[in-house]
């Protein structure tokens, strides 16, 4: 009896120093699970801290909105684009500027952003056209630039998108490395003075890379902001549900410029075929005329406002524009300060 | 004495279990502590990425149909699907068509099947399939006229309605709305066999007459029937359920419409009316045919509308004054040989 006593005794204590033991581990790896995931939204940081910060004097009298316009594509919507025109007229179009190499240094990483949204044919009008991304990117290498990124979030899967596009083949062949984004390439950015934009992972990895940042935007519709042009472009730049700014789109868009802005990044608008209808998809060759178009510029109101009269309306007409221009951002009235070349 | 013959209750493979817990507790443990900032919510919210061949999409339905809609070759013209079919429902289209997913949504979808295909001669040569199903037989034909681009000839031998363009063919059939996008001569022949196939595949269904009873059948343009539930239909931010058809020449159409007022056809016919004057000036208000009808000259095009009971109805863009009058007594009389709808609904 005494015996059994002892055991149950024994067992009890048994018990009590394991559960004890138990408890005490719970407590420790809980304190440490807490202190990896904090509950406060994790440090973001401002594309203001990026090595692409605007540096570049501003040229008085200079434009910051250069047209160039030629046969590029000589055979309807369908047809061919011409690289070697398409080059010149991109090289016309940035002497005003003061060439590329008033945007990149010898040694520089440049970042290109293409709008490679879709899995989609660039005859359809939905994303650049290979053949501009990759004289952007050979004007850069020309310029002296050590490394050439090309990166995009598309909507797509992005290898697929890159590849089907037939983006990732011409950057290849141009000499700049396609960036395929993954889950880590994104950090939280805070967007100082957004309306809208809260703390959001954005496609940090390259930006932080990058000392000069070049956009490049097909001219299309948009079936919820009315155009996407140089400014929509930087919504490839954001991870996340980003779908849930849908009712926000004209707010938005202006708080992409106050992301980007610091880096005063070269616009290029890829004004070769126009998506009249039916974007930012498109539907069909018959949606599509062609431009022939190429616009540099560093204002991007002007520059997006100038797009705007591609697809035959009116800039006032496009809400994100006048919030733009309200903001101080740039000018709609972009023949002020624009240059045929 | 005691402990040692407690000590010996344990044996040596009690032991061992307890030491291996230990560790994989210690494991867990440190696992957590390096990798737990990896868990964060940003991360989570992030779709995840995909890559070819891999589909983020909604998983197929149990059976066949999908595979047999979308089969992976088409031997017969040497072209093989590239990756597999994805399937986006209505509150995930943003995944595949984020920007445009909204224009389905206005009419009301249920899905998108979607594949790719390729060439076997020549993998440059590609062709995208969609199969959007739609709610109804009438959202697919919205969607089909919301997106039907300009002097394009639609036939009607491929479902209810179909044209093709440069390497690409596009039709309805029932509630769906199917898109096979190509480029080039070889592509076309391709969408021309994939458009078949999939037509071939869907069910048909009538969609309900609605106000297009109101509209004549003389001179319609076969397959320019459009329904606007709302957004921008005739261009106003007010109309709803508007039904509207091409009539005359296809290169340069009239089109004429007509709107149940659900009770409010007064108010709808006053706010249509100051709408218009804000785009050009009157030409007239008179009587034809027996209804009061208004004329408007909006900078070299000619509109015009009146109301019959519960029905606004018009024309847009008549290319003279005389086209005009012609289109607007032919419609006041096909608005009155047609019963009057539901009382309260905009539809019939």
């Amino acid at each position: 009896m005494e015996h059994a006593d002892h055991g149950r005794r024994h067992f009890v204590s048994r018990c009590a120093k394991a559960a004890a033991a138990a408890a005490a581990g719970g407590a420790i790896a809980w304190w440490g699970y807490r202190a990896r995931r904090s509950p406060q939204p994790p440090p973001a940081v401002s594309l203001g801290m990026l090595k692409a910060r605007n540096e570049r004097p501003d040229q008085p009298g200079a434009p910051t909105l250069v047209v160039a316009r030629d046969k590029a594509i000589a055979d309807g919507p369908g047809g061919t684009v011409d690289a070697a025109v398409l080059e010149e007229m991109l090289r016309r179009a940035l002497v005003p500027l003061g060439t590329m190499a008033h945007f990149v240094r010898p040694g520089a990483v440049v970042l290109v952003k293409p709008n490679a949204a879709f899995a989609a044919d660039p005859r359809s009008g939905a994303v650049a056209d290979p053949h501009t991304i990759a004289a952007v990117v050979k004007s850069a290498r020309a310029a002296g630039a050590r490394e050439v990124l090309v990166a995009d979030n598309p909507i797509a899967a992005p290898a697929f998108a890159f590849e089907r596009s037939g983006i990732a083949a011409a950057v290849a062949a141009a000499g700049g490395t396609m960036v395929v984004p993954q889950g880590r390439s994104f950090a939280p950015v805070r967007v100082p003075g957004a309306a809208v934009l809260p703390v959001w992972p954005v496609l940090f990895d390259v930006l932080s890379r990058a000392d000069t940042i070049i956009g490049i935007a097909p001219v299309k519709d948009h079936n919820l902001c009315g155009a996407s042009l140089t400014m929509k472009n930087w919504y490839g730049l954001l991870g996340g549900n980003r779908s849930r700014f849908h009712q926000d789109i004209h707010a938005v868009i202006c708080d992409l410029w106050r992301l980007i802005a610091p880096a005063a990044p070269l616009l290029i608008l890829d004004g070769t075929r126009a998506l009249l209808r039916n974007g930012p998809t498109g539907g069909s060759t018959r949606d599509v005329v062609v431009r022939n178009t190429l616009a540099a510029g560093t204002d991007p109101v002007a520059i997006d406002a100038f797009g705007v009269t591609l697809l035959e309306r009116d800039p006032r007409a496009v809400k994100y524009l006048v919030d733009a221009e309200a903001a101080g951002f740039g000018s709609i009235d972009f023949a002020r300060r624009m240059q045929e070349a | 004495m005691a402990g040692n013959d407690h000590a010996r209750t344990v044996s040596w493979g009690e032991r061992s279990a307890g030491i291996a817990l230990l560790a994989l507790l210690a494991a867990c443990f440190v696992a957590l502590l390096s990798r737990g900032s990896h868990y964060r919510l940003d991360a989570l919210l992030r779709a995840p990425p995909a890559t070819s061949g891999e589909s983020p999409s909604a998983p197929l339905p149990p059976g066949d149909w999908l595979q047999t809609l979308l089969p992976p070759a088409f031997e017969a013209i040497g072209w093989a699907r590239d990756g597999g079919v994805e399937t986006y429902p209505e509150d995930r289209l943003f995944q595949r068509i984020d920007g445009a997913d909204e224009r389905y949504k206005l009419f009301g979808n249920v899905r998108l099947i979607c594949a790719s295909y390729a060439s076997r001669r020549d993998v440059r040569a590609g062709v995208e399939v969609a199969v959007f199903e739609m709610r109804t037989p009438l959202a697919a034909l919205g969607i089909f006229g919301r997106e039907l681009p300009p002097n394009v000839t639609i036939g009607a031998d491929l479902g209810d309605a179909s044209y093709a363009v440069e390497g690409g063919v596009f039709f309805r059939k029932g509630a769906w709305y199917v898109q096979v996008k190509g480029f080039g001569a070889e592509a076309a022949a391709a969408s021309e066999h994939l458009a078949r196939h999939v037509a071939a595949k869907l069910s048909a269904a009538e969609a309900p007459e609605l106000a297009f009873a109101f509209l004549p059948v003389e001179g319609r343009i076969r397959g320019t029937e459009r329904y606007d539930p709302r957004d921008a239909a005739l261009g106003t931010d007010f109309l709803e359920h508007v039904c509207s058809a091409d009539y005359g020449s296809p290169e340069k159409p009239a089109r004429l419409f007509a709107v149940c007022g659900a009770g409010k056809t007064e108010a709808v016919r006053a706010a249509y009316a100051d709408f218009l004057k804000r785009q050009g000036k009157v030409l007239e208000e008179n009587v034809l045919e027996g209804a009061s009808v208004t004329l408007m000259d909006l900078d070299g095009s000619y509109d015009g509308f009146f109301t019959e009971g519960d029905v606004l109805a018009g024309v847009q863009s008549a290319s003279d004054q005389t086209a005009l009058r012609k289109y607007l007594g032919t419609l006041v009389r096909s608005v009155r040989a047609s019963p009057p709808p539901p009382r309260g609904s905009a539809t019939r």
